[in-house]
């Protein structure tokens, strides 16, 4: 592939690296499963550019391929080994605006989405991004209305993972 | 406040990951993939020319017999050419359909043409064991007729059947014994996600409304 494709790509996909980050947070347990991750997207990205014709922007189109890799391109790491505490690193920088309680009840809340399945990860990433549902239905390939009762679903749901925890 | 509404608000201002600079995403671009697909890709093609060179074997080998009655020589060579029209047509669905699995498709799109791949080749395994089946049991019942004709002996005939039979049986048995444990050990990891996640879609999208719509 020519080196000019090259070149737009990779400033591209610096400019945009947080999608690929943030799909990473929700997917992953560990640092190195986060690299392992982040990497494949990087090359599943790539490999499907030159067929990337900017009638999309570049961020719904590089989420879109994220996902995907996620839920139905990424082998998993075999060993989980923490190196660091994930959580903290990345998160602490952000907790300091807010009180104690919020911040115990963001690291429940993390577990809990970390605990959900694949298909429940996606609704939730989008939600967070604030995607209508329109647009969720288009990239998991349901309708709209499911796509609506599920995420409904999908908040009771975290609700009462919350609750069993003594978080609310 | 909501549970998911406090990671919401946490979570657009989340952006302090370690960024990764340029140099370092141009290296990633020229790494191995090491996606799903791509290994059953790889293990796909091994399985296809094992059952081709399983065939050609079988071809030679068949040739070396002459003495056989008419009618089995009829059956190999329609068996033979029925086979090779098989794989051919095996070959190019899994092909054109491998090409089909774009990582641009909506979710449940790219899921469908992953499994769809991958069970062509399911069909292909399953139709190469039959089709081992059946040329251990032409084999045998030519042998078995070959000493029919060179001996009158009914008793011993009858004898010499139940022992093929038993062997037959034996193997049948233990060779699909071994082909799903091989399935067990290389597919299972593999798919087994896959399979998950796209049962997950179909189900919600099965799953009819019971709950009056609103908006949240």
């Amino acid at each position: 592939m020519n080196t000019n494709l090259e070149q737009e790509f990779v400033v591209l996909l610096e400019n945009n690296q947080n999608i690929l980050h943030k799909i990473c947070k929700l997917y992953t347990a560990d640092l190195d499963a986060h690299q392992d991750l982040f990497q494949e997207m990087v090359i599943q990205l790539w490999k499907s550019y030159p067929k990337f014709k900017g009638d999309a922007k570049f961020s719904t189109w590089a989420y879109r391929v994220s996902l995907n890799t996620a839920i139905s391109l990424y082998r998993g790491k075999r060993t989980k080994i923490t190196l660091v505490d994930w959580d903290q690193s990345f998160a602490n920088i952000r907790y300091e605006e807010y009180n104690a309680d919020e911040e115990e009840q963001l690291k429940h809340l993390y577990d809990a989405v970390r605990q959900l399945n694949d298909i429940d990860k996606a609704l939730v990433y989008m939600y967070l991004e604030d995607k209508d549902y329109a647009e969720i239905s288009e990239t998991l390939g349901i309708s709209e209305v499911n796509a609506r009762v599920k995420m409904n679903r999908i908040k009771s749901k975290l609700k009462v993972m919350l609750a069993k925890k003594g978080v609310v | 406040m909501d549970g998911l509404d406090l990671l919401k608000k946490h979570w657009q201002k989340n952006e302090e990951f370690p960024q990764i600079n340029k140099e370092e995403i141009r290296g990633m671009l020229h790494k191995n993939s090491s996606s799903i697909v791509k290994w059953i890709f790889y293990i796909s093609v091994i399985e296809l020319f094992l059952g081709l060179a399983l065939n050609i074997a079988y071809l030679f080998y068949d040739k070396e017999p002459n003495t056989e009655h008419i009618f089995f020589r009829v059956m190999n060579d329609f068996v033979d050419i029925a086979t090779y029209l098989i794989i051919v047509y095996f070959v190019y669905i899994f092909f054109s359909q491998y090409k089909k699995i774009k990582n641009t498709k909506n979710t449940k799109e790219l899921l469908n043409s992953i499994l769809k791949t991958r069970k062509t080749v399911n069909y292909y395994i399953k139709f190469n064991i039959y089709f081992i089946i059946y040329a251990v049991t032409c084999s045998s019942i030519s042998v078995l007729y070959d000493r029919y004709q060179e001996n009158n002996h009914v008793g011993e005939i009858i004898f010499v059947s139940i022992i093929v039979i038993l062997l037959m049986s034996l193997f049948a048995w233990l060779f699909i014994f071994i082909v799903k444990g091989y399935y067990r050990i290389i597919y299972l990891r593999l798919v087994k996600k896959l399979d998950k996640n796209y049962e997950q879609l179909l189900e919600l999208d099965a799953d009819e409304i019971e709950t009056p719509l609103k908006t949240e």
